[in-house]
């Protein structure tokens, strides 16, 4: 490591979390900030000297499905990737937080989802980390299929894949604040921060896969956030994992079975919550649930966040004490553990060269510059308890959102690339896209599909030269192709697409 | 002209169903549906009760020799019509492992869709690829979902039956219309978990009691026989004269079936060494990580290495490179470590 000093001033969002558990305040002066009349207005000037590290070709920020994607895929193409990831382990969503459920990756004809998330979900179908009625035949074809899947077997693979590919992974490390020429809207570098305190590191390429956007904020990109720029938030969900299943005498309960009503007309949960995703066996006697809603919660505020834990893990009792007391063949569960991470459906969007709409989704448009192809229905989770929500929920979901077999939608490049940026991306869930579409692309094989996107275009760029935002994407999606994406454009262009 | 087309229709709709779906003649592969008493020995296998109503007696077919060919059974079900309700009895026949085959009607009858109409020719075809569908993408929503504006008919306690007009997002290449409920009906009826999971437990004990033979299994051209005896040979051992449907079945099977075929090749010397090599070289990327993964278990081979070496020079394929150098990478640590036996 190169032991250099080097001042860095930090100013604003940077590092509010990091300075709050010290006890210090920060800034609110931030607009449509809701909720912070108990703070105060005053400003703390941090500063300090901190050792430079070692430089990369590319660092990828979050290691969930896309930034796992994305490094790993870098890493294959020759470059030196860095992967910082908050917890001990990558797979995000599908490890840390618990929902062990791909969802659907057919259009009910055939597999959709190609390049290196097909040859994930392969791979762990044949190390036998998939459900135990999960088969090829199910999930290559299966339309509205979720594909359920252990975690620690997801955990174990992407280790695997990226030692393989040379990824240097630093788990327990989050990226803190980002160096950066704002008139040329370029990176030039990132201070981490873990047990080693803070490092500043330099590189030719950045790609935010945090599901937050948080490194993209931290530059200055412009982004939409949920409660702010929408009138409500999404809800999260705090997943589970249960033991002892009967799954042979089992009883499927969801969405407004009998039994959930029944439950709910006792009076057996907080809320009258009729939305339930269901739970879905991982293994011969083990389930994951995907259920209980935690309403209102805004995952950019750690004071919601926590509380949201909080409530989470209550809720969680609450789905126990149901499935035990109330549905055949769960008599004799047991709780393994909720998810370490809240299962977070929306946050933050950036605002990219492109902004995939609803009229793109319901109309199947193909892009010359997709990167891949989806199915997915509109999911936009009711957002309170209320029989009227539900209801809307429903009727959207039923009527309105949801694409036929046979059919699919393309995920253009352009919606990774922040507006006017050149070496910064963004994959997964805080991508570029409408309220509507994100609630079909904000989940982890979209995620992954395009986490290899961008991994591979920041490769091209530094190869080539080429920015961000006016890449060769005619040149990317062969690549692509030569890496197993399954993108069927008829046509191919150089410019990407723009609004 | 006409005449012609007329005569060619009449003749066509002659045939039997049992010939339009004929299969070819393997030592296990159903050569005939034909059941004559004389050939056949109809094994019950076991009864089927789906409702207090309606049971049905599965039966096994063997041949004359008295090697098992397939299962079968004669459904008998409500379907309603608007205003009106009848049975539909039909035979439906699954493999030995319980996968669909054919079905066939009893003389005499014939399906019919709303308003009578009888099914024509490409719609007892349509039926039979929609039945040889595990994944027919209609059978994720409630039937209640695919039909709208439907005039509800209650028959009995048990079963509710309606038909009526499709809601607008089913496919024309899903359906036939006008028959909706009829062809969801009998489609739950062909993958019904209980009924497929006691044909296969029916099989399974027919193999333990030595009544099947496994040669005869991996021989077969049914590739699902394939991956069933290859998920039962995973405790066995495996005998020399099975390796070479091992091969076959490593290269014409998928990727998923050739990964588990590969835990049953012992890599004991460079002869089965250079077998993988050559399969490597013949198969799908799919597979080829897998074939390195099974080679990593074997003996170094400097003139496969050799080739090997050729052999990147020349691929195209990115993640073929990415594999084979690793592979190249890690039996050169070894080589130098000398960290092996050298085959």
């Amino acid at each position: 490591m190169a032991k250099k000093t080097r001042r860095k001033f930090v100013q604003y969002s940077a590092l509010a979390a990091l300075i709050s558990s010290w006890g210090f305040t920060f800034p609110t002066s931030r607009e449509g900030f809701k909720n912070d009349g108990d703070r105060s207005p005053s400003t703390y000037q941090f500063s300090r000297e901190i050792p430079i590290d070692d430089s990369y070709d590319v660092v990828v920020a979050g290691g969930g499905p896309a930034g796992s994607a994305a490094a790993i895929c870098a890493g294959r193409l020759g470059a030196k990737v860095l992967l910082l990831e908050a917890t001990g382990c990558l797979g995000g969503m599908g490890t840390s937080g618990l929902v062990t459920a791909f969802d659907p990756m057919s259009n009910g004809e055939t597999m959709l989802v190609g390049g290196f998330m097909r040859e994930l979900v392969d791979t762990m179908y044949k190390r036998g980390f998939l459900g135990p009625r999960e088969t090829p035949e199910v999930y290559t074809r299966k339309y509205h299929h979720w594909t359920a899947f252990q975690a620690e077997g997801l955990k174990l693979l992407l280790d695997e894949f990226t030692v393989e590919a040379g990824v240097e992974v630093r788990f327990f490390t989050r990226a803190v604040d980002a160096d950066v020429d704002k008139d040329a809207k370029r990176v030039n570098g990132v201070v981490i921060n873990n047990v080693e305190g803070f490092r500043y590191i330099k590189a030719k390429t950045f790609i935010d896969c945090t599901g937050d956007a948080v490194f993209a904020d931290l530059c200055g990109v412009q982004c939409r956030e949920a409660g702010r720029d929408t009138p409500k938030i999404m809800p999260a969900t705090l997943p589970s994992y249960f033991a002892n299943i009967e799954w042979e005498n089992a009883t499927r309960v969801g969405t407004e079975h009998p039994i959930l009503l029944k439950a709910i007309e006792d009076g057996h949960f907080t809320h009258t919550d009729r939305h339930l995703p269901g739970m879905s066996p991982i293994s011969k006697t083990m389930g994951y649930l995907n259920g209980g809603h935690v309403f209102g919660l805004n995952a950019l505020r750690c004071k919601s966040l926590s509380e949201g834990m909080m409530l989470g893990r209550k809720i969680a009792q609450e789905y126990f004490s149901f499935f035990k007391k109330y549905v055949p063949g769960f008599e004799n569960i047991e709780h393994a553990t909720t998810a370490s991470v809240m299962g977070v459906r929306e946050s933050r969007r950036v605002v990219g060269e492109y902004e995939l709409d609803f009229d793109d989704y319901i109309s199947k448009r193909e892009f010359p510059d997709q990167i891949g192809i989806f199915n997915k229905a509109v999911d936009i989770h009711a957002y309170d308890d209320s029989l009227e929500e539900f209801n809307r929920y429903k009727k959207a979901y039923e009527d309105t959102g949801r694409l036929k077999p046979g059919e699919q939608f393309g995920i253009p490049y352009a919606i990774l690339v922040p507006k006017g940026w050149s070496n910064l991306w963004v994959a997964g869930r805080c991508s570029s896209s409408d309220v509507k579409v994100h609630g079909s692309i904000r989940v982890q094989p979209a995620a992954s599909m395009m986490g290899q996107a961008a991994g591979t275009a920041a490769v091209q760029s530094i190869s080539t030269g080429q920015p961000g935002n006016d890449l060769n994407t005619s040149q990317l999606v062969t690549t692509l192709r030569k890496w197993n994406a399954n993108l069927p454009q008829a046509s191919l262009s150089k410019e990407m697409t723009r609004a | 002209m006409r005449l012609l087309l007329a005569f060619l229709l009449l003749t066509f709709s002659l045939v039997p169903l049992s010939i339009i779906f004929g299969q070819t003649k393997q030592s296990l592969d159903v050569s005939s549906f034909a059941i004559e008493k004389e050939q056949a020995i109809n094994q019950s296998a076991f009864t089927y009760s789906r409702t207090d109503t309606f049971s049905y007696d599965l039966k096994m077919v063997l041949d004359a020799k008295e090697i098992p060919k397939f299962y079968y059974t004669e459904l008998i079900t409500p379907v309603c019509e608007t205003g009106q309700c009848h049975l539909v009895a039909i035979k439906v026949f699954w493999d030995l492992v319980g996968s669909y085959l054919r079905f066939e009607l009893p003389a005499d009858r014939v399906l019919t869709k709303l308003d009578h109409k009888h099914f024509e020719i490409a719609d007892y075809d349509k039926l039979d690829r929609i039945l040889d569908d595990p994944q027919w993408p209609l059978a994720s929503y409630p039937l209640q979902q695919l039909i709208v504006d439907s005039t509800q008919q209650k028959i009995d306690d048990e079963i509710d039956a309606y038909t009526g007009a499709t809601a607008p997002f089913v496919r024309k290449q899903d359906n036939i219309p006008g028959a909706l409920y009829t062809i969801y009906t009998l489609w739950e009826f062909v993958y019904d978990e209980f009924i497929v999971g006691k044909l296969y437990n029916h099989t399974r004990k027919m193999i333990a009691a030595g009544q099947i033979d496994m040669e005869d299994l991996l021989g077969s051209k049914n590739k699902n026989y394939w991956r069933w005896a290859v998920e039962l040979l995973q405790d066995a051992t495996v005998e020399d004269n099975l390796y070479p449907y091992l091969w076959t079945i490593m290269r014409k099977g998928d990727q998923y079936l050739c990964y588990e075929t590969l835990h049953l090749i012992e890599v004991r010397n460079t002869v089965v060494l250079r077998d993988l090599w050559q399969l490597f070289q013949d198969v799908a990327i799919e597979k080829k990580r897998d074939i390195i993964g099974k080679m990593e278990e074997g003996p170094v081979d400097d003139l496969m290495l050799i080739q090997m070496l050729e052999y990147l020079r020349k691929a195209d394929d990115p993640m073929e490179q990415l594999i084979l150098k690793k592979y190249l990478r890690n039996k050169k640590t070894l080589v130098q470590s000398g960290g092996q036996c050298r085959g």
